[in-house]
C-alpha cells in the first residue's frame, strides 16, 4: 500500500482537483484506492456526493482504526472509496499537538488498511500545521500543484524551506503546474523559469479549464462527463507520471 | 475485509421494473441501464453431466457459447459451425473445461431460454449511490426430458442487490421496500440456482437398483435385469440418430452387466431357462461388436498420430480412412438390425421372460440375496488371490488374462450389489480393485489393439504407406504392453495387501450371519 498526499500551503490551486480526478484514474487503473478528504471545506467528498461526517470528533478517526474504518464510504465508482470530510477535522491540529509522536501517529492508522487498499490519497487543507506535518511524515509522495505566477512560486519556496528547516525529505515533494493558461506571458515564463530551477516538476500541466470548474456541477471527476476534453487528457497524462514515481516507491 | 451485505431473491410473478420503482420511489432515485436481451438454447449432453457439475451451457442466438460456473461465466464466441464435441471447441478454457464434464458425450439441444437483465442502481437525495441491483427474467421452452411443473408460471423473475460501503441502512430500507414483491431467496444468482427456481430439474436415472438384502435371489435378479436391460434399450435411439459413441458404449455395458449377473446367478434360474436368456442376449450384443471395436479406434486417432513421427502421417491417415469408412458400414448394419422386426421380437421375449413371476425352481433362488452375493463376492476374490500369487515376470499372458477376467467379475458382483453395504465400507474395496483392473486393462487393450492393426495390415498389403504405419504402431503398442505388463505384479501385491484383505474378508464375511433369515 503506497500513501501519497495532494497538498499546497496555497488555497484555490487545484489540490482538490488533482486528488479527485487521480483517485479515480488510479481506481479506473484497477488499484485499490482510498480517498481521505482531511479538508475540513469537504470539497472533495462533495464531488463524490458523499456527505461529510458530523456526529463523531476528529480525536475518534485518529486513534482508533475500528473506528476509521466504520467511517469509509464506497463512491460510486468500482475500487474507489473515501472517507469523507470532517466538521470537527479543523480540531485534529489542536490534538495532535497534544499527542507524543504526534507525527507517525496518522501513518500508523493507515497501515492498518493495508490489506484493502493499494493507494490512499490524502486531500489535505491548505495550511503548515500539526495535521500537515503528520502528512508529510504519513505520505510516501507530495504531490504539490503549483500555478505559474510569482506569487505561487514564492508559496513552493516556502513549503521547500519548511521542509529544510523540519527535516522532512524533499524528496518526496513532488511539484506540477495546474490552472495554466499558455497565452499569457507570466504563466510561460514562470513554466520555463521554475523548470530550470527545479528538475522534479512533472511534465505533464493541467490547463486552466471549464471543465475542471464544472466537477462541482456534475459532482463527479472530470473523466466521468468529459473523458475526451483536454482537461481530462492532461490529468491522464499527469497520472501516468504520478503513477511511475509511485510504483518506484 | 468487512463483508458487505447482498443478497438474491425469486420474485412473485412477472414483476416488471416499474413494479419496483413504485415500490422503490418514496426513498430513492432509482436509474436503470439498457435492458440485455438473449435468446438461448441450454445444452447439456445425454447424462446431463454439465447440470451435475453445477454448470451451465448456453447457445445464444448470434452462436456464441457460454459456460456458467458458478456466479461466473466463461464465455465463448464461436464460429458459424455447430459444436457437438468437447474437441470441436477451440482450445480455450471452454474446452478444458467442456473435456473434463462431457468426456466423449455429444451436447444436445436440452431447452429454449430467454434470459433477460437490467442492472439498476438507487441513488439518495445527493445522487449518490447507494444500493446496486439487477432485475432478470427467465423465459423457457422445453425440448425433453428436463421436467417441468406446469403450474409455474413462463416466466420467472428475480433480483439481486448489492450493498456498497458506509451505506448498509440503505440497503436494509431497499431490502424492506421490496419484500411485498420477493417470493423467496436465491441460494445465489447462479443461472442454475434461477433455472431451478423457475421449475426446471433434471431428472437422473437412479444409480441403485432398489433391491433389499432379505429378498429372494432369484426376485432380485429378475428386477436388476430388468432394470438394465431397459436402460440399454434407452441408449438405442442416440445409437440410430449417431449422436455420440457413448449411446452405443453404455448399451453394450448394460447388455454385459445383465449377461455377467445371469451367469453369475445362474443357480438361482432353472438351467433351460437360464441357457435360453445367455443365446438370445448373447446374439442381441454380438451384433454391435464390430461397430463398437471400430468407434473404439476412431477416438483413439489423435493418440495414434501423436505416437508416430511424421514421416509416417500419410499412412495413418489412410488407416483411419479405411476404417472410418467400416465404421460407417457397420452403424448402417447396426440401425438395421434395430429397426429390425426379429431384434424387436427377441427383444421384447428376453423382457416377457423376466417379467414373469420368480419360479424359485431352485435351492439358491429363494435364498435372501445379500447373503448370496457376500458369500460369492468373497469366494470371487479368493480364487483372484489365488491366481494372483501364482504370477511372476515369466508367467504366460493367458494366465494374466484369467487374472483380468475374474477381477472384473468381482467389479460387476461388487458393483451389482453395493447397495446392499454401506458407501463407505464398500467403495474403497470397489477402488482397490479398479487400481488393479486398470494395468490389467491396459495390459488387455494394448494386444487387443495389436490384433486389430493386424488384420488391417494383411488385408493392406497394397499400400505400402498404410501397412508401414500398422506396423509402426504395433511396435509402440507392443512396448506399452510390456511396460503394464511389468507392472502387474506390483499392482496385485497392492492389491493383496493384509489391510485390503482383512477389509474384504470383515464386510462380506460379517454381515452373511446377522442377515440369515430366521
Amino acid at each position: 500500500m503506497k500513501i501519497i498526499a495532494c497538498y499546497s500551503i496555497k488555497g484555490g490551486v487545484g489540490k482538490t482537483a488533482t486528488a479527485v480526478n487521480t483517485a479515480f484514474m488510479a481506481a479506473q487503473s484497477g488499484m485499490r484506492t482510498l480517498l481521505v478528504d482531511l479538508d475540513p471545506q469537504g470539497a472533495s467528498s462533495f464531488y463524490f456526493r458523499v456527505k461529510p461526517l458530523k456526529k463523531q470528533g476528529g480525536k475518534r478517526l485518529i486513534d482508533s482504526s475500528q473506528n476509521m474504518l466504520k467511517q469509509i464510504r464506497a463512491s460510486d465508482y468500482e475500487n474507489l472509496d473515501i472517507i469523507p470530510a470532517h466538521m470537527s477535522f479543523r480540531n485534529f491540529d489542536a490534538l495532535l499537538s497534544q499527542l507524543k509522536k504526534s507525527n507517525k501517529r496518522l501513518g500508523k492508522t493507515f497501515e492498518k488498511l493495508s490489506d484493502e487498499y493499494d493507494l490512499i490519497i490524502l486531500d489535505c487543507p491548505p495550511t503548515i500545521s500539526y495535521l500537515s506535518e503528520a502528512v508529510f511524515t504519513a505520505a510516501d509522495l507530495i504531490f504539490v500543484p503549483v500555478i505559474p505566477t510569482t506569487l505561487s512560486e514564492r508559496t513552493y519556496e516556502q513549503l521547500l524551506d519548511f521542509f529544510r528547516k523540519n527535516d522532512f525529505p524533499r524528496k518526496s515533494i513532488i511539484p506540477f503546474f495546474t490552472m495554466v493558461q499558455m497565452q499569457k506571458n507570466l504563466h510561460k515564463n514562470t513554466i520555463d523559469g521554475m523548470r530550470q530551477r527545479y528538475a522534479r516538476f512533472l511534465k505533464a500541466t493541467i490547463p486552466f479549464s471549464a471543465d475542471v470548474e464544472n466537477m462541482g456541477e456534475y459532482r463527479s471527476p472530470v473523466g466521468a462527463f468529459a473523458r475526451h476534453r483536454p482537461a481530462n487528457k492532461a490529468y491522464e497524462q499527469l497520472w501516468r507520471e504520478m503513477r511511475k514515481k509511485i510504483s518506484k516507491i | 475485509m468487512m463483508q458487505l451485505p447482498a443478497g438474491h431473491w425469486c420474485l412473485q410473478s412477472a414483476v416488471t421494473m416499474t413494479d419496483m420503482i413504485k415500490q422503490l420511489a418514496d426513498d430513492f432515485r432509482i436509474e436503470c441501464f439498457e435492458e440485455q436481451n438473449d435468446s438461448t438454447t441450454l445444452l447439456d449432453d445425454y447424462d446431463r453431466d454439465i447440470w451435475q457439475a453445477n454448470q451451465v451451457l448456453l447457445l445464444t442466438a448470434k452462436k456464441n457459447y457460454r459456460l456458467y460456473s458458478g456466479e461466473e461465466t466463461i464465455e465463448y464466441a464461436a464460429g458459424t459451425t455447430q459444436m457437438r464435441f468437447w474437441w470441436d471447441f477451440p482450445d480455450t478454457p471452454i474446452q478444458h473445461k467442456l473435456r473434463k464434464l462431457i468426456d466423449l458425450r455429444a451436447l444436445l439441444p436440452i431447452a429454449e431460454l430467454g434470459l433477460a437483465s437490467q442492472q439498476f442502481v438507487l441513488r439518495n437525495s445527493d445522487a449518490k449511490i447507494v444500493v446496486r441491483g439487477e432485475l432478470s427474467a427467465l423465459r423457457s421452452d422445453v425440448h425433453d426430458a428436463v421436467a417441468q411443473h406446469d403450474e409455474k408460471p413462463r416466466v420467472s423473475t428475480f433480483v439481486s442487490l448489492q450493498g456498497l460501503r458506509g451505506y448498509e441502512k440503505e440497503f436494509q430500507q431497499a431490502l424492506d421496500n421490496l419484500q411485498a414483491l420477493i417470493d423467496k431467496p436465491l441460494p445465489s444468482l447462479s443461472l442454475k440456482s434461477r433455472i431451478q427456481c423457475h421449475g426446471f430439474d433434471v431428472q437422473l436415472s437412479s444409480k441403485v437398483f432398489g433391491i433389499e438384502a432379505h429378498e429372494p435371489v432369484e426376485k432380485a435378479l429378475r428386477q436388476m435385469s430388468l432394470s438394465m436391460l431397459n436402460k440399454a434399450r434407452e441408449n438405442e435411439a442416440g445409437v440410430i440418430d449417431d449422436i455420440d459413441t457413448e449411446f452405443l458404449h453404455q448399451y453394450r455395458v448394460s447388455l454385459r452387466k445383465t449377461r455377467s449377473l445371469l451367469n453369475l446367478m445362474k443357480k438361482a434360474l432353472p438351467e433351460e431357462l437360464h441357457l435360453r436368456l445367455k443365446e438370445q442376449l448373447g446374439k442381441i450384443a454380438s451384433a454391435t461388436n464390430n461397430l463398437r471395436d471400430l468407434d473404439v479406434f476412431l477416438l483413439e486417432k489423435s493418440h495414434y498420430q501423436s505416437m508416430l513421427p511424421p514421416a509416417f502421417a500419410k499412412g495413418v491417415e489412410q488407416l483411419f480412412s479405411v476404417i472410418a469408412q467400416q465404421r460407417e458400414k457397420a452403424r448402417r448394419e447396426v440401425v438395421k438390425t434395430f429397426q429390425s422386426v426379429g431384434y424387436e421380437q427377441s427383444f421384447a421375449e428376453v423382457l416377457q421372460t423376466l417379467q414373469q413371476s420368480p419360479l424359485y425352481a431352485t435351492e439358491l433362488a429363494a435364498r435372501p440375496v445379500k447373503t448370496v452375493a457376500s458369500k460369492k463376492i468373497l469366494g470371487r476374490f479368493e480364487k483372484i488371490r489365488r491366481l494372483g500369487i501364482l504370477i511372476d515376470a515369466d508367467t504366460p499372458a493367458e494366465q494374466v488374462h484369467d487374472l483380468r477376467i475374474e477381477c472384473k467379475k468381482l467389479r460387476y458382483m461388487m458393483e451389482f450389489f453395493a447397495e446392499l453395504y454401506a458407501d463407505k465400507a464398500i467403495k474403497p474395496l470397489i477402488k482397490s480393485l479398479k487400481k488393479l483392473q486398470t494395468i490389467l486393462g491396459d495390459f488387455n487393450d494394448y494386444e487387443v489393439q495389436q490384433a486389430f492393426l493386424a488384420g488391417y495390415e494383411k488385408a493392406n498389403r497394397s499400400k505400402p504407406a498404410l501397412s508401414a504405419a500398422c506396423n509402426g504402431l504395433i511396435a509402440l503398442l507392443y512396448q506399452q504392453q510390456m511396460q503394464a505388463r511389468a507392472q502387474v505384479m506390483d499392482a496385485f501385491a497392492q492389491f493383496n495387501l493384509p489391510d485390503n484383505v482383512e477389509a474384504f474378508e470383515q464386510l462380506f464375511t460379517k454381515s452373511r450371519p446377522e442377515q440369515e433369515p430366521s
